[in-house]
């Protein structure tokens, strides 16, 4: 998290150059626990058009999981499936 | 999520596409995903042997980083009550003290929450039920502030059941009808059944809580319910008897009447005399599979409305 410091707290203040980077903070902060701030992080960077969508969606999917929107994890689940595929990622 | 919420063929289908491309990529991230996916699998199951054996991949992992990393991926504290049911209890006390020292360090409270269980199966293991009482207490704590429902509901049914095991059934209940709700809200199936048939041991009525939950309310009495949900699984009498911690011969006299307060029974091959002596039917294959048939249309038409 330390070399991730310089990225703004907001998500919705971070440059689009650093969508990779926020999606990883994401990550980060969902194993940290902090599973809502860690979902915000990952949804921000999909919007920004982050090149790591597929993770993105997939940490999203386990914030819903482990909160209580397993319907919204099922979908985001799905989503990180379909865009796998579509852009042949196993 | 397929297999907390009891769909089996889905669950099955995603793990198993999960190892296919574990093996086609070759890599460690991709093995503890596919091992991840099949140990909460035979977690929903409640199949130890088969978790205990879905883990073992992740023993062999050259890189050990992410996979042995507390909160990364959920596996190691279903893992050590795998190890803890199966009877391998020094393994899992060794493995539950390591990997609860790593948890508190990095002060990760859901993986604390999630250690409790593991932690009171091995306490009760030993003999300490007290202790047992007071690991899945301070789990609820900690769920409190790092997890969701399903892991506060998995705790509290824990505590019922250790309650219930212990001869406190009036105590029992609360812990269970509130891992109940919890289940309920978030359509864990196999968990809430496995739950309302502890709570139709304690002598409550699930389907009261049911209705309240907006599930429709079944014919039967409560225990008749768990009776029934366990034959359906195909459990056989001695099984079902220690699991409702009840005689083989209730389990005969409920598997008896079942079928005829579902009005199931029709064309018999005793007669109207077999229908007339309801403990003949415990034994009676066709009984058995009118019940077991009953019980399946009660959990996925019926009882548990998704």
């Amino acid at each position: 998290m330390a070399s991730l410091a310089a990225l703004p707290a907001d998500s919705t203040s971070v440059p689009p150059g650093d969508a990779a980077l926020l999606a990883v903070r994401g990550m980060l902060r969902i194993w940290d626990d902090d599973l809502a701030g860690g979902s915000a992080d990952c949804a921000q960077a999909i919007s920004l058009g982050n090149p790591f969508g597929v993770p993105a969606y997939v940490y999203m999917a386990e914030a819903d999981y482990r909160s209580r929107n397993w319907d919204s994890a099922v979908t985001h689940s799905q989503t990180a499936v379909s865009l796998a595929e579509d852009t042949d990622q196993p | 999520m397929p297999a907390a919420r009891g769909q089996w063929n889905a669950a099955e289908a995603q793990a198993a596409a999960a190892d296919a491309c574990a093996r086609r990529l070759g890599d460690e991230a991709g093995r503890s995903f596919a091992a991840n996916a099949a140990v909460h699998l035979a977690f929903a199951r409640q199949d130890w042997p088969a978790l205990v054996a879905a883990a073992m991949p992740f023993y062999d992992l050259t890189h050990k980083d992410g996979a042995f990393e507390p909160g990364v991926f959920p596996w190691r504290e279903r893992y050590q009550e795998g190890l803890t049911a199966v009877g391998r209890h020094d393994e899992a006390g060794r493995d539950v003290a390591e990997w609860l020292e790593l948890a508190t360090a990095r002060g990760r409270r859901s993986v604390l929450a999630r250690l409790a269980r593991p932690r009171a199966a091995l306490a009760q293991a030993r003999g300490d039920a007290d202790l047992a009482r007071r690991l899945l207490a301070d789990g609820v704590e900690h769920a409190m502030a790092g997890c969701g429902p399903f892991d506060q509901a998995l705790l509290h049914d824990a505590i019922g059941k250790l309650l219930r095991r212990q001869g406190q059934r009036r105590r029992a209940c609360d812990p269970l009808q509130a891992a109940l709700a919890g289940y309920a809200q978030l359509g864990a199936l196999p968990f809430y059944e496995r739950c309302a048939a502890e709570l139709a041991g304690c002598g409550l009525n699930p389907a009261r809580r049911a209705t309240a939950l907006g599930f429709a309310r079944p014919r039967l009495t409560p225990r008749e319910q768990a009776v029934a949900g366990l034959a359906a699984r195909g459990l056989t009498n001695r099984e079902i008897a220690a699991e409702l911690v009840i005689s083989v011969k209730t389990v005969e006299q409920h598997l008896g009447t079942i079928p005829r307060q579902a009005g199931g029974v029709q064309p018999h091959p005793a007669g109207d005399r077999h229908r007339r002596l309801p403990t003949s039917h415990a034994r009676c294959r066709i009984c058995r599979r009118v019940t077991a048939s009953y019980a399946a249309d009660l959990t996925t038409n019926t009882f548990w409305a998704p």
